[in-house]
């Protein structure tokens, strides 16, 4: 399998949040939104926030699985410096990974730790979906 | 008595034998050929942990508080390997740590499908489930600090706080480990459960 193109670093990225990743009553999220290997985050240069939020409400609307309450924005120069600022620099990518149902999926192969990824969502802008619980 | 004996005792009313309370015996290894193969709880590779360098549990009945706790805890939840969770439920002692807010959520969390996030996320784990109820049968101190309850991709449950100064606490509670995460001291390690007591001490370091 050839390569995945990477993202450049003037791009935006946004990851889903997902309802048991946030507790919204006392305002803290868990490291889980952004800890392990291959994240999943969605290309703001290929769809935009409502036809993500569309998407995301296609796959968890009607069942027991909760729902995307927000997403997280970063850019990636900036996801980049983070982690090369980080006390076990790490030199983060994220890579082209279009899904059928959504053209904007890309991935951040690198396995981000627990301390890195708070510092990552302390950095993100959040965008909350006003339909979700 | 021991304050945690004490807790321990009203609990459970009484002890299990130091033999029969290892935690292989209450939890054995389990096989590949017996993978869920939407789990990956048993794909984990034990990782360096600053506790398992730890001496041993001080007296007999440290030693016995995890397995004590976690085996009555796995009979009253009548925890097997397969078994819906649906039958899943945290002990009064965790609900009122946890609150209402944290008791709703734990609802939601035991009624997610497999691939509840976007087609990943494995189903509550009953194993987390009972660890995590033993953790907070131990640490009632806890209550104050309003923890928050999340359910990891791979099915566990995890609490998080922020201790006196302000700075994140992150524990995961897998089926046959701890992962945590203080950043405070930048720790960020995995510790077995043969060394429950000791971790239960090391977390009320931080909040008492």
């Amino acid at each position: 399998m050839p390569p995945r193109p990477e993202c450049p670093p003037e791009e935006d990225i946004v990851r889903a949040i997902h309802y048991a990743h946030w507790d919204r009553s006392n305002d803290r999220k868990s490291s889980r939104i952004f800890k392990g290997k291959n994240i999943s985050v969605s290309r703001l240069a290929i769809l935009n926030l409502r036809e993500l939020f569309g998407i995301f409400h296609a796959k968890l609307d009607g069942s027991p699985n909760g729902a995307i309450v927000a997403v997280g924005e970063i850019n990636v120069g900036e996801l980049q410096r983070i982690g090369r600022c980080y006390q076990h620099p790490i030199e983060l990518t994220v890579e082209e990974d279009p899904e059928e149902d959504n053209p904007a999926h890309a991935v951040v192969p690198q396995d981000i730790t627990r301390g890195l990824a708070k510092l990552i969502i302390e950095a993100l802008t959040i965008h909350s979906d006003v339909r979700a619980g | 008595m021991t304050p945690s004996a004490v807790v321990n005792n009203l609990g459970f009313g009484y002890r299990w034998s130091r033999e029969s309370t290892r935690f292989r015996d209450l939890f054995p290894r389990i096989g590949h050929e017996e993978l869920d193969p939407k789990s990956l709880q048993v794909k984990y590779i034990p990782e360096e942990s600053v506790l398992d360098v730890l001496e041993g549990p001080r007296d007999e009945s440290e030693s016995q508080i995890s397995a004590v706790s976690l085996r009555q805890r796995s009979r009253d939840l009548a925890v097997e390997r397969n078994e819906p969770t649906q039958a899943v439920a945290l002990s009064e002692a965790a609900r009122h740590i946890l609150g209402e807010n944290g008791s709703r959520r734990f609802q939601d969390f035991s009624r997610y499908q497999p691939g509840w996030n976007l087609g990943e996320g494995a189903a509550l784990s009953p194993r987390s489930v009972a660890v995590t109820d033993s953790f907070l049968s131990h640490v009632p101190e806890l209550a104050v600090y309003n923890p928050s309850l999340f359910l990891t991709p791979d099915g566990n449950l995890e609490l998080s706080w922020e201790d006196r100064n302000g700075n994140a606490v992150e524990i995961e509670f897998w089926p046959d480990r701890i992962e945590y995460y203080v950043e405070s001291s930048n720790e960020e390690r995995t510790a077995r459960l043969e060394f429950f007591p000791q971790f239960i001490e090391k977390v009320r370091s931080l909040i008492l």
